[in-house]
């Protein structure tokens, strides 16, 4: 009697527990009350798996932009609905038909993960649902026209890093490590294949999978070349990665890309002197010196609480302007059929950057080159070292990279 | 020659933290007859309490593992005392409650530590590397590995040598022989399970050099230790230890000479073991 007395309190208490995570998780933003029907835009960001620690940033950003506008447009209210995609293809997908089917969304901000963003864009398309990529913008999904592919392509982000690799740092062979999903594959091979077609040699690619929780063997596999480029998901993984490269003693130098999505406050302190000098590519640097800039540092990093923003609250705030700027142009209307024209018709310029769109719904954008600096006592992501516009023609150039044998 | 030597450090360091906490694992299932799915969560909560004391308090890193020890015990004596004592030779129901407390150990992480993965840490004596003839070796995995050795033999010792080892073997061979003798085997249980949540608490730091701490920790070791106890055989340090650096040598090298098949290398080495011996390698015969 006593035993099913506690295993049924403990049964109670587990969903109690489920019941109230759950709720968190798909929380409805609550609208002011408004004159006409809300908005309804959804979002996929992940508060759990490999990269939770993204998910409350990548909210906290696109808050952030709602709150600037009293979660309002063109006399409609906003209803941001989130879920959490977990890292997780299959949850991603199931989450975005729940947004889609129950919750009626017109427009997605997210998810993060590429591989995620080739399963749901079929459905997405048939349903003339607008997604937004977070940094793995995918080409395969440009051919849909649902797409906002944002800050653009992954190859084309790092494509021109690639031949910066080789003209302006001189190097001439390279090894890449990423991590083995579809986004960061792209991001590795669009270095690639700019640093190959400026001359280089890439000598090997390795691939450890999401999630990978020691890289001493891939470490330990390294061949000799004049740099090491590594793509991995997450802060992270970043952090674990440089950590264990510099415990093991190797001299080669590194260079990475999303090097604002990884450099967060938090990796970059515990990391301390020995991520200080790794040039990186990056869609963003909080030193950017634009008004836009900084007001955007202004408003969110006190409801951060942290030193400086991230390339992930960035990519939000921007991408909630954008879906703002195209429901004002459309006067309110959410149907795929006005907004999707007016928002790849957009010139806006955003806290990133100045932002554009081709008429496939590719974000142009500029790229910054970047690394780690210590500023008084605290580590922070630099001013850019140099600046580079994402040219349209970088979309087709970076694809069709051959892999070393 | 150098991928070699640098995967034979890489890949005994990680087998002897899957030792030890594969070790704990193994005498709990051996002795008690009990499937702790939370031992791996133990080892978690083990790694984020030694981080507290190592990062944000700056203090010693020895001082660290021995808290990190006796988090896990803590939270195993919890676990054991309130729940486990009265689910004996109920397995199904000890998988469910172990996993639940998986979940539950993994959220109150987060609640108190953030959701942030934390970076590995060390000792400062053992940051960097140092040369051995000429080639560069880590010092956090040399001291793992000399640490991971020390813990092995004081375990084969006290298993193999002692009163208590005997009690524990004979508890394992033949349960009612051994109350029967008038030994307190529920005392004996509640002992070893608390040993065992405090070697895995232990290994969390000791772990922490390499992996450091996040919220899912626990389910990652849990597998590997799993793997580690079927290769080695159900209660035995012995077994313990050789199925670790097993696991961890195929785990390494399969990962830097088949990066293409690292998700599978180590589920294929168990497949073909166990063909070969179904007990494990070093198992006790029942």
């Amino acid at each position: 009697m006593r035993k099913i007395f506690l295993l049924t309190l403990v049964s109670l208490i587990l969903v109690v527990f489920c019941f109230i995570g759950m709720q968190e998780l798909s929380a409805e933003k609550p609208a002011k009350e408004k004159v006409g029907e809300p908005i309804k835009i959804g979002a996929l960001f992940d508060y759990t798996g490999p990269v939770a620690d993204l998910g409350p940033k990548f909210e906290a950003g696109l808050e952030l932009a709602l709150e600037e506008v009293g979660y309002e447009v063109a006399g409609r209210p906003i209803k941001l609905i989130i879920e959490d995609s977990a890292t997780d293809v299959t949850v991603a997908f199931e989450k975005f038909k729940t947004l889609v089917e129950r919750d009626k969304i017109n427009i997605c901000i997210g998810p993060l993960m590429g591989d995620a963003h080739l399963a749901i864009a079929p459905y997405a398309a048939e349903n003339k649902v607008i997604v937004t990529s977070l940094f793995n913008g995918m080409y395969e999904n440009i051919k849909y026209k649902t797409y906002i592919i944002y800050p653009t392509t992954v190859d084309a982000q790092t494509y021109p890093f690639g031949k910066y690799c080789y003209e302006k740092l001189g190097y001439r062979t390279m090894i890449t490590i990423g991590a083995n999903y579809a986004g960061k594959i792209g991001y590795a091979n669009g270095a690639a294949k700019g640093f190959a077609d400026a001359g280089g040699t890439v000598v090997q690619q390795l691939w450890p999978p999401v999630g990978n929780p020691d890289y001493s063997p891939y470490i330990g596999a390294f061949k000799t070349a004049d740099v090491v480029l590594y793509a991995l998901e997450g802060p992270g993984p970043v952090a674990r990665f440089i950590y264990q490269y510099h415990q093991a003693g190797l001299k080669m130098p590194l260079v990475t890309i999303t090097q604002d999505g990884d450099y967060t406050p938090e990796s970059l302190a515990e990391l301390g002197d020995i991520a200080l000098g790794i040039p990186g590519q990056s869609s963003y640097t909080w030193q950017l010196d634009t008004p836009e800039n900084k007001k955007f540092v202004e408003g969110i990093t006190p409801k951060i609480g942290k030193l400086f923003p991230s390339g992930a609250e960035v990519k939000t705030y921007t991408l909630g302007k954008i879906v703002l700027a195209g429901l004002e142009k459309t006067k309110g209307d959410d149907s795929y059929e006005k907004l999707w024209p007016a928002i790849v018709s957009l010139k806006i310029k955003s806290a990133d950057g100045p932002v554009s769109f081709t008429p496939d719904g590719v974000a142009i954008t500029n790229m910054y080159i970047t690394t780690a600096e210590k500023k008084g006592d605290n580590y922070v992501l630099s001013t850019p070292i140099d600046t580079v516009r994402i040219d349209p023609e970088f979309i087709e150039a970076s694809r069709g990279w051959v892999p070393p044998k | 020659m150098e991928l070699v030597l640098a995967n034979l450090v890489n890949g005994i360091s990680f087998g002897m933290i899957l030792f030890l906490i594969a070790s704990g694992l193994s005498i709990v299932m051996g002795l008690m007859g009990i499937i702790n799915l939370a031992h791996g969560a133990l080892y978690m909560v083990g790694a984020y309490a030694g981080w507290t004391i190592a990062v944000q308090w700056k203090m010693n890193f020895a001082l660290a593992v021995i808290v990190g020890g006796i988090a896990g015990a803590l939270v195993g004596l919890l676990i054991e005392r309130g729940f486990l004592r009265r689910l004996y030779k109920q397995p199904n129901e000890q998988v469910l409650l172990t996993f639940g407390f998986v979940y539950i150990l993994s959220n109150l992480v987060i609640w108190i530590w953030g959701g942030h993965r934390r970076l590995q840490f060390t000792a400062p004596i053992l940051y960097g590397s140092m040369e051995i003839a000429g080639m560069p070796f880590a010092k956090d995995r040399l001291a793992i590995i000399a640490i991971g050795a020390i813990i092995a033999i004081a375990l084969w010792y006290l298993q193999d040598k002692t009163r208590i080892g005997a009690i524990v073997r004979a508890g394992m061979d033949d349960k009612e022989m051994t109350t029967g003798l008038g030994i307190n085997l529920d005392f004996i249980f509640t002992v070893v399970f608390l040993f065992a949540a405090f070697i895995a608490g232990c290994a969390g730091v000791i772990g922490a050099q390499l992996i450091g701490a996040y919220s899912w920790l626990g389910t990652d070791i849990l597998l590997y230790s799993l793997i580690v106890v079927v290769v080695g055989g159900l209660g035995s340090v012995q077994g313990s230890l050789l199925g670790g650096l097993v696991i961890g040598l195929i785990d390494t090298f399969g990962k830097a000479l088949f990066p293409q098949f690292a998700m599978f290398t180590i589920y294929l080495a168990m497949i073909v073991i166990l063909l070969v011996k179904p007990s494990g390698l070093l198992g006790r015969k029942s």
